[in-house]
C-alpha cells in the first residue's frame, strides 16, 4: 500500500515539474541551423543569426558549426530524422542527394504558399537550385570562377585585363611578364576540379546525361563523349608546364599557388573569386587585386561559366512548427541589405539584383571595382547551361583532382589518360550509388 | 684519450641538438608566426620575428570561440575517458592473467582483434546508437565508445603476466582476495605501464575531431579542437589565427606531458628498485 501511495506521490510530481519546465521554457520556438561556414563566412553569418533573434520574438535562431562541407555532409546523411537541424547550409554539389531525399521541404512551397517575392533572385542561380520548375532552396551566396590579377604587373607590363579572353591571351600576357622580369612567374589555376566543371560547363557540353542530371537521375559521365574535356586538359597542360608558368601539381587544400599569388611571385591565377578576395588581407599593401571573368579555352565555346556556391534547405522533420521557423529566417535572410552585408562581409557575390543594389554593397563596390567584373560574369551566364547534379560529387572532385595534378608531373600521363581515367572511376562511381540508392 | 672522448662527446651532442632543433622547429616557427598577421607570414624570405607582432590574434581567437568552455570539456572527457580506461583495462587484464577459465584464450584472441578494426568503420554506427539512447550533447555520449579497448587491456595484461606468481599464492595464503590483490598489490606494482596508457590515452582523447564534431551541436558542449575548425576559413585559413589557437590547444597537452612524463619515470624506478 505504502510503495502505492509513494509512487504515485513521485509520479505526481514528476509531470507537474515536467509542466512547468515546459511552460517556462515554451516562449521562443528554437529553430536549430548547421552550417559548415568558418572565417569571414561565420562571422558575417553569426551576426545575421543574432540580428534575426533580435528583430522578433517568435523564433530562437542557433548556427551550429558542422565542420568542413563533407564532415558536414557526412554527419547530415548519418543522423536520425528527429536529430536533424531545422534548417541546412551546404554546397551546391550536395544538391543532388538532398534534393532526391526526403529529408527536405522544396522553399519552392513556402514561395507559393505565401506569394514571396523572389523575383529579384539573379535568373541564373534561381535555374541552379531549380529542378522541374521547383526552387528547392535560398541562395546565401555565390562565387564565379575568375582570372585574379597583380593589378601593378599587368599595368607595368601594359596589358589591359580586359583584353584577356582566351587562356592563350593570358599565356601570351604571362610570357611578355616575366620576359620583362616584372614577375617571377606568369600564371597558374588552382586546381579544384571545380574549375574543370566550369570549363566544360563554358563549352555547352554537359558534365553528365540526363541534361547534367536535371532532368533525370545521372547515369554516366560524358567526359569522353564531346571533345570539350580533352581540349581544357590539353591547353591548360601545354601553358602551365612552360617554364614560365607555375603547374598545379596538388590539389586545393595543399596548393602554394594562392601563398605564390598574394607574395606577388605570381601575376595571374584562375580561381574562385571569392576564395582570393576574402584574403586581400594576405595581399597587405604589397599590390592591387584585380578580378576579370576567367578566359575560355578558345574564342569558340558556346556555353558560358556557371555559378558556384552554397544555399540554405529547409528540413522536413514533420514538425510544421520549425519549418515554419526556418521558414521566417529565410525571409528575413532575404532582405536586400542582409544579403548584401553577407556578400560584402565575406566577398562572396551577391544573390539578387536588390542585394547587388543595396547600400551595404555598393559601398563595397566602390572599395573593390573589380567586383563589378564578376557580377557581369554571373548575369552573362546562361540559365539553360547551369551546373550538374548528382550524388558522388565528392568522389569526382577527387578523382578530377588527382587526375588533373598528376598529369601536370608526370610526363607518360598524358591529358587523354587523365580524361579516361577520371570517366571510368565516375561511372563505377555512380552505379553504385545508383545501385545503392534506388529512387 | 680523453680529448678524443671529448670531441666525441660534443659531436654526438651537437648530433643531437641540430636533431632536436629540428623536430621542435616547426612549433617555434609556429609560435612565431602566431604572433603576425597574414601579410607578415607569407613574405618571402620568410621571418621568424616581425616589427608588427602583436597579441591580436590570440584575443580575436579567444573572442571568436569560447576557448574556456571548450577547454573545460575537453579536460572533462580526457578525464572520464583516462579513468575508466584505467579501471576496465585492469580489471579485464587481471582476469586475462590471473584467472584460469575455459576459452580464456579465445576471448583474449577476440579482444585483440578488435584492434584490427580501424576506428573509421565503426564510427557512424557508434553515433547512431549515440543518437539511439538520446546522449547527443552529454559527458557520455562524446566518451561513451571510449571507456573500454581492446589496446589498453591488451597493454595491461602483458605488464600483469610479467608479475611472479608467488605474489598471487602468497597473498592468497595470507587470505587476501582478488580485489584486494588487484588493487593493493597488482595495481600499484604496474603504475609504470598505467602511467604509460594513461598518458596515451590523454593524448587520444585530447585529439579527438570528428566524434565529438558529430555527438555535439550546442556550443557549451563542443571541445576544443572543433574550436580550431571555427577558426579555420573553409578552404583557406588565416594562418596566424589557426596557430594562435592551435598555440592555446597545445600548452595544456604539453604540460600534461611533461608532468605525466616525471611519473613515468618515477614509477619506473620504484619497480626497478624493488623487482
Amino acid at each position: 500500500m505504502l510503495k502505492k501511495v509513494l509512487s504515485l506521490i513521485l509520479c505526481t510530481i514528476l509531470v507537474v515539474s515536467m509542466a512547468g519546465c515546459a511552460a517556462a521554457e515554451n516562449q521562443r520556438t528554437k529553430v536549430t541551423i548547421w552550417h559548415m561556414l568558418s572565417g569571414v563566412g561565420a562571422e558575417a553569418f553569426d551576426q545575421i543569426v543574432a540580428d534575426f533573434n533580435a528583430s522578433q520574438d517568435q523564433y530562437e535562431a542557433v548556427a551550429e558549426f558542422q565542420g568542413s562541407w563533407y564532415d558536414n555532409f557526412a554527419k547530415f546523411k548519418a543522423t536520425p530524422k528527429e536529430d536533424l537541424p531545422d534548417l541546412y547550409q551546404i554546397v551546391v554539389e550536395c544538391m543532388g542527394w538532398l534534393a532526391e531525399s526526403d529529408m527536405i521541404i522544396p522553399v519552392q512551397k513556402f514561395i507559393d504558399r505565401d506569394g514571396f517575392d523572389v523575383s529579384g533572385m539573379q535568373e541564373n542561380i534561381r535555374a541552379l537550385y531549380t529542378l522541374n520548375d521547383t526552387l528547392y532552396c535560398m541562395p546565401l551566396s555565390v562565387t564565379m570562377l575568375a582570372l585574379n590579377y597583380n593589378a601593378e604587373v599587368l599595368e607595368a607590363a601594359g596589358i589591359d585585363p580586359s583584353t584577356l579572353k582566351t587562356v592563350a591571351d593570358v599565356d601570351a600576357a604571362a610570357k611578355k611578364i616575366t620576359d620583362a622580369g616584372l614577375c617571377k612567374k606568369g600564371f597558374s589555376l588552382i586546381n579544384d576540379s571545380w574549375q574543370i566543371e566550369e570549363y566544360i560547363s563554358m563549352s555547352g557540353e554537359k558534365l553528365v546525361d540526363h541534361d547534367n542530371g536535371r532532368s533525370g537521375r545521372a547515369t554516366k559521365c560524358l567526359m569522353n563523349e564531346g571533345t570539350a574535356a580533352l581540349d581544357i586538359f590539353t591547353t591548360f597542360h601545354d601553358a602551365l608546364t612552360k617554364d614560365y608558368n607555375m603547374a598545379p601539381t596538388t590539389g586545393l587544400s595543399t596548393t602554394d599557388l594562392g601563398n605564390a599569388f598574394f607574395q606577388g611571385d605570381l601575376a595571374m591565377v584562375i580561381f574562385s573569386s571569392q576564395w582570393i578576395a576574402k584574403q586581400k588581407d594576405a595581399i597587405g599593401d604589397r599590390f592591387t587585386l584585380g578580378q576579370v571573368a576567367a578566359p575560355s579555352i578558345d574564342g569558340s565555346a558556346s556555353g558560358t561559366f556557371s555559378p558556384g556556391g552554397n544555399s540554405m534547405w529547409i528540413v522536413d522533420k514533420g514538425n510544421e512548427e520549425l519549418s515554419e521557423g526556418a521558414w521566417a529566417f529565410l525571409q528575413y535572410m532575404w532582405q536586400p541589405e542582409v544579403m548584401g552585408y553577407y556578400a560584402a562581409y565575406t566577398n562572396y557575390t551577391p544573390v539578387s539584383e536588390e542585394a547587388y543594389n543595396s547600400e551595404v554593397y555598393k559601398a563595397h563596390r566602390q572599395e573593390n571595382p573589380f567586383v563589378e567584373n564578376i557580377w557581369q560574369e554571373l548575369v552573362d551566364c546562361d540559365p539553360q547551361n547551369v551546373g550538374a547534379v548528382f550524388g558522388v560529387y565528392y568522389e569526382f572532385r577527387n578523382t578530377v583532382q588527382n587526375a588533373f595534378a598528376r598529369m601536370m608531373m608526370d610526363e607518360s600521363y598524358t591529358p587523354s589518360d587523365a580524361v579516361e581515367e577520371i570517366v571510368a572511376t565516375t561511372n563505377e562511381n555512380i552505379e553504385l550509388y545508383n545501385e545503392a540508392n534506388p529512387l | 684519450m680523453r680529448t678524443k672522448r671529448k670531441i666525441m662527446e660534443a659531436l654526438t651532442f651537437s648530433g643531437k641538438l641540430l636533431l632536436g632543433i629540428a623536430v621542435i622547429f616547426p612549433l617555434i616557427y609556429g609560435f612565431c608566426l602566431s604572433f603576425m598577421g597574414m601579410a607578415d607570414i607569407l613574405s618571402n624570405p620568410p621571418v621568424l620575428i616581425s616589427k608588427r607582432m602583436s597579441l591580436a590574434n590570440y584575443q580575436f581567437a579567444l573572442q571568436r570561440v569560447p576557448m574556456l568552455t571548450y577547454f573545460k570539456n575537453t579536460l572533462i572527457v580526457c578525464f572520464i575517458e583516462v579513468g575508466a580506461q584505467i579501471l576496465t583495462a585492469s580489471l579485464a587484464a587481471y582476469a586475462f592473467s590471473f584467472f584460469e577459465f575455459k576459452g580464456r584464450k579465445t576471448l583474449f584472441a577476440l579482444v585483440t582483434a578488435t584492434l584490427m578494426i580501424p576506428y573509421e568503420s565503426t564510427l557512424i554506427c557508434n553515433y547512431l546508437t549515440v543518437c539511439n539512447l538520446r546522449l547527443t550533447d552529454t559527458y557520455l555520449g562524446l566518451t561513451l565508445p571510449f571507456l573500454a579497448s581492446g589496446m589498453s587491456i591488451f597493454l595491461m595484461r602483458q605488464f600483469y603476466m610479467t608479475l611472479p606468481r608467488e605474489l598471487k599464492e602468497a597473498a592468497t595464503i595470507d587470505g587476501c582476495g582478488d580485489m584486494r590483490f588487484l588493487f593493493s598489490i597488482a595495481f600499484p606494482l604496474s603504475l609504470p605501464a598505467t602511467c604509460s596508457l594513461a598518458l596515451y590515452r590523454f593524448i587520444d582523447a585530447y585529439n579527438q575531431y570528428f566524434w565529438p564534431l558529430l555527438v555535439t551541436n550546442r556550443d557549451q558542449m563542443r571541445t576544443l579542437q572543433i574550436g580550431t575548425g571555427i577558426l579555420k576559413d573553409s578552404e583557406a585559413a588565416n594562418y596566424g589565427l589557426v596557430l594562435a589557437a592551435a598555440m592555446i590547444v597545445i600548452i595544456p597537452a604539453i604540460l600534461f606531458f611533461i608532468i605525466g612524463q616525471k611519473w613515468l619515470v618515477k614509477g619506473m624506478v620504484a619497480g626497478a628498485v624493488k623487482g
